[in-house]
């Protein structure tokens, strides 16, 4: 077997995407849905009210009241809030220790929810609205390497080697070793969990999302500025380092200047210090 | 020996011989270590933008975020423990810039300039350099012998001299 067949194969072996989680997401995308049925799909699932009654009490949002009851997080948190809680409890498990990237689970978690909340951030700025697709997005933008990580550390000298030699990115050093990048397996794995087309391609592109022409609309964009930010705040690290191309127009197609853009920097200092428990639900190295 | 963990806009200093700093994460983040010999007292701040001006209303909550309140907030954090200005050294590292983007270089590179001209207006002497690059940082400093290590793409701590 090769080895993109090899690296194929394995996504077959990844757990199911908790089906709870995309209940949620097209409940609260449907007006007709009402607020019982949300509390029932999230009580089933025991994992995910457990981690969500966590990040309902956490400072993040900042509620006055202790939350104990998964209708009484629903009604404190609205909406939004529910999915970005249901989604972070409900992805949080995939994350392990990858070591080709020398990350533990924790960093590169920390890196997702990073970006997820640079992403809102950025989304405010340019768009004047939050958008639970973006959230969804960025918070799997590098699923991939979950997966890709033994296939890197089994291939590390020479994926080290082309990057010393041809000072290319990681990214292409990846594709030249592997046959892939952790980007597009990232969009292979979105699509065996049967994401919709915009979470995909945001995932797949989120180092190019110029390679989807115009009509890809901003959410490729947001999560590949966002991305930028976390890798430029040391927010998660890997091996990969800073080692990837950002590109200057997202600036532009998103409306921001570097001031919206160092702002949005330094209010994500404040949201991560407030969202520790969303990050403290992944532990290294037990999962 | 006890480590403490200097996070993203954040400082912290120490004359206790038993304790390192450490910063973890130097993107284009840069961080300025401080050292006085004769006191054996230093510390470390890492600060994440060259200006203050950029985000005026974090500087209260977070006044190690900004570079040019950060450095002479760590001197006067020092001095205050009994280090002596004129003896202190400093040592500079990040500052890491992603390829071909004009939004992070000037971001990294700012760091690094503001950082030298605020060392150089408080007349503070700057030993070394680690600066630039695109890969992660990381950086620990021995308070008990003012040596100061860094962690860089091979991934083994080596002295900062």
């Amino acid at each position: 077997m090769n080895l993109d067949s090899a690296i194929k194969k394995s996504i077959a072996k990844l757990p199911a995407f908790p089906a709870t989680v995309h209940r949620v997401t097209n409940l609260i995308n449907n007006p007709d849905s009402s607020l019982t049925e949300l509390v029932e799909v999230i009580r089933l699932d025991q994992a995910i009210t457990a981690n969500i009654l966590r990040m309902c009490n956490s400072a993040y949002f900042g509620l006055r009241h202790k939350v104990d009851s998964a209708q009484d997080a629903i009604m404190y948190l609205g909406k939004q809030n529910v999915v970005r809680a249901v989604m972070a409890a409900g992805t949080s498990g995939f994350f392990k220790d990858t070591p080709g990237y020398e990350a533990e689970a924790k960093e590169l978690w920390e890196h997702a929810v990073g970006v997820a909340l640079l992403s809102q951030i950025l989304a405010k700025k340019s768009l004047r609205r939050e958008d639970s697709s973006l959230f969804t997005a960025a918070l799997l933008h590098d699923v991939g390497k979950i997966v890709l990580g033994e296939f890197v550390k089994d291939k590390y000298v020479e994926i080290k080697e082309i990057l010393s030699v041809k000072s290319c990115s990681f990214l292409e050093a990846e594709e030249e070793v592997l046959g892939m990048n952790h980007a597009e397996l990232g969009g292979l794995i979105a699509a065996a969990w049967k994401f919709p087309d915009e979470i995909r391609n945001a995932i797949a592109f989120h180092h190019r999302p110029d390679l989807l022409g115009d009509k890809a609309g901003p959410v490729p964009w947001i999560v590949h500025l966002a991305d930028q930010g976390c890798l430029m705040l040391g927010i998660g690290r890997g091996a990969d380092g800073l080692a990837y191309h950002g590109l200057d127009e997202a600036m532009s197609r998103l409306g921001l200047s570097q001031k919206d853009f160092e702002e949005s920097l330094a209010l994500l200092v404040r949201e991560i210090d407030n969202a520790r428990e969303l990050i403290g639900i992944v532990q290294s190295p037990s999962n | 020996m006890s480590q403490i963990l200097v996070k993203l806009a954040d400082f912290a200093v120490s004359n206790n011989p038993d304790d390192q700093l450490v910063v973890y994460g130097l993107g284009s983040t840069a961080a300025v270590i401080l050292y006085d010999e004769g006191a054996r007292e230093g510390g470390i701040v890492h600060f994440m933008l060259p200006n203050a001006a950029s985000e005026s209303r974090r500087v209260t909550d977070y006044p190690a975020m900004f570079a040019d309140v950060a450095i002479p907030l760590l001197v006067a954090s020092c001095t205050g423990q009994g280090a002596r200005k004129e003896s202190l050294t400093a040592k500079l590292a990040g500052g890491s810039i992603l390829m071909g983007q004009g939004i992070s270089r000037s971001i990294s590179e700012g760091n690094i300039a503001a950082a030298k001209k605020i060392l150089a207006d408080l007349g503070i002497p700057l030993t070394t350099e680690d600066t630039g690059g695109n890969y992660n940082r990381a950086v620990r400093l021995e308070i008990a012998t003012g040596k100061t290590y860094l962690k860089g793409p091979n991934g083994s701590w080596e002295e900062l001299r």
